[in-house]
């Protein structure tokens, strides 16, 4: 470790001691990188430990939104907000849900303390479907309006998602091969659309007049 | 006859989202006055993918293959800062060799990206001679990548633990050739780019950004150093063998499209300087790899300096051989929301400049 690195490190352990969140996890890797690691349980503690962070030149690195564990409908959500504070990395992370009853909570938003969180929250707003307070520009970052919330909590069937009605024969094939029948409910997710007949071309249509040059 | 002036209207001006600067696509609505840009409206997301959503349906091997294709141009930066996060959560131990081989293949991919930005800066401004001969003298490092790693682009040479790749003495001496014949070029290079008039009077004091706001949006690489902020992550949180190589970091002062340009093409130079050394110092013995140990549950955090700046990979296990989530931002994500700071009050005429001076990869910012 040199001496810039760990008056670094120095500093932020001083600067969270003194506060409502000491208990820092300190890890390192085999480069003498070191990384520091806080958890929140409530979302309302965010601006607290932003404003920390703040104090002490951070630079928010990125956002990351995750579900705890891997199932599509799991509610225990949390996010890692990642800073850079000179050489070291250091990683909130707050969980979003009520342990009891695991509603999904509110989140403050972290944009008045550091600018470029703008399109992370804005991401993580419509990929996780994440409630955020207090946004400033709460628009839409990536997927357009008509798309639902929430999509990278979905699974989507890339059948449906191209409305696969081309493809209908393929995936009954591949459902009776594997499980040896037809779902009832896919074949009524998949009805034939009503297609408008395209009339045929009429040989004898006449030839277009053209005028004659001289 | 008396020379009347134009009435100036405010308008707005749909641009993009195809070919702006680059074939991929930006789309802006730019509210005008007259000619000069007044607000920056930018709508993302025509390339987005769900690539991170579908790494958690790949095991860790998989997704080495996956990130590598996120785009072409820092294509090698992925896979790169993956495997570090993979290694930092496991406790991998990358061989010195194995260390040395990861720079080489990171700085002659810089040395290539960053040779066509500064090309396409000058097919930009209709400096066709220019361009075309930019990109033949980055076609030598392109041969360089197609000779040791048998492809132009996505070159695979990280692996988790190392690397699938060894380089022979007979090889080294064909890199070394090559390197030299460019940093001939690029020398040559970097007195037009500093002197010629065209390219100063339409490059200088255009798309300015201050170093306050460069910090302000968390901004990297070299559109941050072109404003005078000095990070660098290969100095700063140094990876790799990157701390026993010499090499400057390079700043420029004039925060605008030629400030960034001068940097990048700067940089090859820091590059080839990087390469020279490893070239005379790569470790004969050490494995390129080790065996892929059981990756726990847990949470690990890795950056590197890609051409564009800082890249930042977060991964998070659950004790299956699948990541849990896997999120990367790319450097473009904070300097293209910049771009609202750099195009106020420009000329319509210098958007695309001004786009293509960030060096956008817009397929690696929306995944």
């Amino acid at each position: 470790m040199n001496q810039n690195q760990n008056k670094t490190i120095e500093t932020i352990k001083e600067t969270f001691e003194r506060t409502d969140f000491p208990n820092l996890v300190w890890t390192s890797n085999h480069y003498n990188n070191f990384y520091a690691w806080l958890k929140l349980k409530n979302p309302a503690d965010l601006p607290k430990a932003a404003e920390l962070l703040q104090s002490l030149d951070a630079r928010l690195c990125t956002v990351t939104a995750y579900s705890e564990d891997r199932s599509l409908e799991a509610n225990r959500r949390a996010i890692a907000y990642h800073f850079a504070i000179k050489s070291v990395l250091f990683c909130v992370t707050i969980q979003i849900y009520d342990e009891e009853t695991l509603e999904p909570l509110k989140v403050p938003s972290i944009t008045p303390y550091f600018r470029n969180a703008d399109w992370n929250e804005r991401e993580f707003m419509e990929m996780y479907d994440i409630q955020i307070i207090d946004h400033p520009n709460p628009k839409r970052l990536f997927l357009d309006e008509r798309l639902d919330k929430g999509i990278m909590t979905k699974l989507i069937p890339f059948s449906s998602m191209v409305h696969g009605t081309g493809s209908k024969n393929l995936w009954e094939q591949v459902m009776l091969e594997k499980i040896g029948y037809v779902p009832e409910s896919f074949k009524q997710s998949f009805k034939e659309p009503a297609f408008t007949k395209v009339e045929e071309t009429k040989l004898d249509a006449p030839k277009p007049q053209t005028e004659e040059k001289e | 006859m008396e020379n009347t002036p134009l009435e100036t209207k405010s308008f707005s001006l749909p641009l993009g989202p195809i070919h702006v600067a680059l074939e991929e696509p930006m789309y802006f609505k730019l509210d005008l006055e007259g000619e000069r840009v007044k607000h920056v409206e930018i709508t993302s997301g025509h390339v987005h993918r769900g690539m991170e959503l579908l790494a958690t349906k790949r095991n860790f091997f998989q997704n080495v293959v996956l990130v590598e294709r996120v785009c072409s141009l820092c294509s090698n930066s992925h896979p790169l800062t993956y495997c570090l996060a993979i290694e930092n959560l496991a406790g991998i131990k990358v061989s010195p060799k194995a260390q040395a081989l990861r720079i080489l293949a990171e700085e002659i991919k810089r040395t290539a990206s960053h040779l066509f930005n500064v090309a396409i800066l000058a097919h930009v401004i209709g400096y066709k001679s220019l361009f075309m001969h930019m990109m033949e003298v980055r076609e030598i490092m392109q041969d360089v990548k197609e000779t040791v790693y048998g492809n132009r682009m996505d070159i695979a040479a990280n692996c988790i633990g190392g690397v699938k790749y060894s380089i022979n003495t007979e090889l080294l001496d064909f890199v070394e050739k090559s390197i030299v014949r460019t940093e001939n070029h690029i020398k040559e290079l970097v007195d037009i780019y500093a002197s010629d008039k065209m390219i100063l009077a339409r490059t200088k004091n255009v798309g300015r950004i201050s170093a306050e706001d460069v910090i302000k949006y968390g901004l990297v690489g070299p559109v941050a150093r072109g404003s005078n902020v000095n990070i660098d992550t290969r100095r700063d949180a140094p990876y790799l063998i990157y701390d026993q190589l010499d090499f400057d970091v390079i700043t420029e002062t004039g925060c605008d499209v030629h400030a960034r340009a001068m940097v990048r093409l700067r940089e090859t130079l820091e590059s080839i300087k990087i390469i020279k050394q490893l070239i005379r110092n790569i470790p004969e013995e050490g494995n390129l790899s080790v065996l892929l140990p059981h990756i726990k549950a847990g949470e690990a955090m890795a950056r590197s300096e890609a051409p564009r700046g800082e890249l930042f990979y977060y991964v998070h296990t659950d004790g299956t051989d699948m990541p849990l989530r896997l999120k990367w931002r790319v450097p473009s994500y904070m300097n293209w929301e910049a771009l609202e700071v750099m195009m106020k009050d420009c000329e319509v005429a210098d958007v695309s400049l001004i786009v293509n001076s960030i060096d956008p990869c817009v397929s690696c910012t929306e995944r």
